[in-house]
């Protein structure tokens, strides 16, 4: 994998690594994406692609509506909040 | 805009669907709580919490699948479509990518005058509003509010089918009024319940290609899609007259200045890395579904405008404006059913009674007047009990109070000067008492007819009949 790749991917994850901890993840990457490259050798023409691993399908719940948790207890455990927002470092407006 | 080029249009439009809970919560989705009051353990993406998709959502959106003739999809799958933004809370938002629900329809846009123009939706999906970021709130932080998080959101998109930013600004309209009328958008555009995205390009006239586009992100009202359009196409022509190229990017409306400007691009923002949610199975619609859904479909807007044309032989345009709002609809049959003419009701809602709910800023919803009241009042403009001015000053009088039609003619006196002899003498007096006008008249300004008649009016005291007075006018006088 090379560098441009492992660079874009870093930006993605929103992950900054060290030289050493890039060499590791580049090996482990190869790594997994050489034993994708192996089931890239069956054919699948004729196969459906698979959505999930679970043959069943998904289950529909009623639109019911419930206010049944108590902010404050989801707040006690975020790093800031203040009048009833989550804070969090300030975020450029696109605009 | 130069007769040279030519914009391509296509929409997509976030339709915030109706439901009491959220798409994959229990959550409550009422507009205006305090912040976070509306985030579940699911919607602010608590580890282990896991989605439950909400059976009304896919309902809704299989009605307006079925609204505009769409394939709906026998199974579609969820996706995760992945990116950091803090009122995302998981990381990624649940949507839906290479298998939507709704497939190819076709969508009739109505134009002003009555003509009808296709317009093909290329696709309709379900996923998760996000929540709100708060900026100016806090001096050092970014406040997080997410209520809105895990709304039900129908995202419809359109194919590039428009040629102008009006038919781009009737389209949202259509789509504004489809789901609306279908009951899966309470259509509330200031709340934000509906929100549009437009792509657009201009090429010259004939090219078969399109030119190269941008897209202009959340336009929130019908007359901000027309001035956005505007002001992009023009910037777009004249990039391309003075020989420059236009380039790829999102673009925001500034409503205050009047004009788009660009976002900051972000080169991998467009990376979204779809994958299949391992958190949901496919959700397949079986064929009793469909057939349960297609049962509670209401008539739909355009079968109703082709029965009023047929049934009642109302103008296209008159039927275009009636069909545009369920209610109005509704309000305009029963007041037919009350034994109303079908052309005088159709114009005494498009007219007075429009013109008085737009004064109060109320829909036809909460009418103060019973559609069996105005078709009390329309079957007294019917046999002649009441001048067309005379209805009004009663339609005033019933818009306040409960009392019938025929107890406010009795009471006020309203009833028309039906007496051709009283109308006759009123007449001849008017003339007498004019001498220069009837001259003017004589000597060929007829526009002072107008006048004469208002005189014999306001004598009667508004209970003549402004045609008979004229006629009576016009044979006095010779002319």
């Amino acid at each position: 994998m090379d560098d441009e790749t492992i660079e874009r991917l870093l930006t993605l994850s929103q992950l900054s690594l060290d030289i050493e901890d890039r060499e590791k993840i580049r090996r482990d990457l190869d790594a997994i994406i050489g034993f994708i490259e192996i089931m890239d050798q069956v054919n699948t023409e004729e196969v459906e692609p698979l959505a999930h691993a679970v043959d069943l399908d998904q289950p529909l719940r009623k639109d019911r509506a419930v206010i049944d948790f108590d902010r404050d207890v989801f707040q006690s455990i975020a790093p800031k909040t203040a009048d009833g927002f989550y804070l969090v470092p300030k975020v450029l407006d696109q605009n | 805009m130069s007769s040279k080029w030519e914009p391509v249009v296509g929409i997509e439009v976030h339709v915030q669907l109706a439901t009491r809970s959220k798409i994959f919560s229990s959550t409550s989705v009422e507009f205006g709580a305090e912040p976070n009051k509306r985030a579940n353990l699911i919607d602010v993406a608590m580890p282990g919490a896991l989605p439950v998709l909400n059976e009304e959502a896919v309902t809704m959106a299989v009605k307006f699948g079925l609204a505009i003739d769409a394939e709906i999809a026998e199974r579609c799958v969820f996706d995760r479509k992945n990116y950091f933004y803090p009122d995302l809370p998981k990381g990624y938002q649940i949507s839906q990518f290479e298998s939507p629900i709704v497939g190819r329809g076709q969508l009739s846009v109505f134009r002003e005058d009555g003509s009808v123009r296709q317009i093909g939706i290329t696709r309709a999906h379900l996923e998760e509003d996000a929540g709100k970021s708060v900026h100016d709130r806090f001096s050092e932080s970014t406040g997080i509010d997410l209520n809105r998080a895990g709304t039900p959101l129908l995202e419809i998109v359109t194919e590039p089918d428009m040629r102008s930013a009006a038919e781009a600004a009737a389209c949202f309209r259509q789509i504004h009024s489809l789901v609306s009328w279908l009951g899966i958008c309470d259509g509330n555009l200031a709340e934000g319940s509906m929100r549009c995205d437009a792509n657009v390009s201009v090429r010259r006239v004939g090219d078969t290609s399109f030119g190269e586009r941008t897209e202009i992100k959340n336009i929130n009202s019908f007359r901000f899609v027309e001035r956005a359009l505007n002001y992009e196409i023009e910037r777009q022509i004249d990039i391309l007259e003075a020989g420059g190229e236009v380039v790829r990017e999102t673009r925001h409306y500034d409503a205050d200045r009047d004009m788009t400007l660009s976002m900051r691009s972000k080169e991998l923002s467009d990376d979204y890395r779809y994958f299949p949610d391992p958190d949901l199975l496919p959700l397949r619609l079986s064929s009793e579904f469909l057939d349960r859904v297609r049962s509670t479909m209401p008539e739909l807007p355009q079968q109703k405008l082709e029965r009023f044309i047929t049934d009642y032989s109302l103008a296209q345009s008159v039927a275009v404006r009636l069909t545009r709002d369920s209610n109005l609809a509704s309000y305009f049959e029963s007041t037919i059913a009350s034994g109303a003419d079908p052309h005088l009701a159709a114009n005494w809602l498009l007219g007075e009674v429009a013109a008085a709910l737009n004064r109060e800023e109320k829909d036809y919803t909460d009418t103060p007047v019973s559609s069996a009241q105005l078709a009390d009042l329309i079957k007294r403009i019917q046999d002649k009990t009441l001048s067309s001015t005379l209805a009004k000053e009663v339609l005033e009088l019933i818009w306040t109070s409960d009392d019938s039609v025929d107890d406010i003619i009795e009471r006020q006196g309203l009833r028309q000067l039906d007496d051709a002899d009283e109308v006759r003498t009123l007449v001849e007096r008017i003339i007498v008492d004019h001498p220069d006008q009837v001259e003017q008249i004589r000597s060929g300004a007829t526009k002072v007819m107008g006048f004469l008649v208002g005189q014999v009016m306001k004598a009667s005291q508004g209970k003549a009949d402004p045609r008979q007075v004229s006629d009576l006018l016009k044979r006095m006088l010779n002319i």
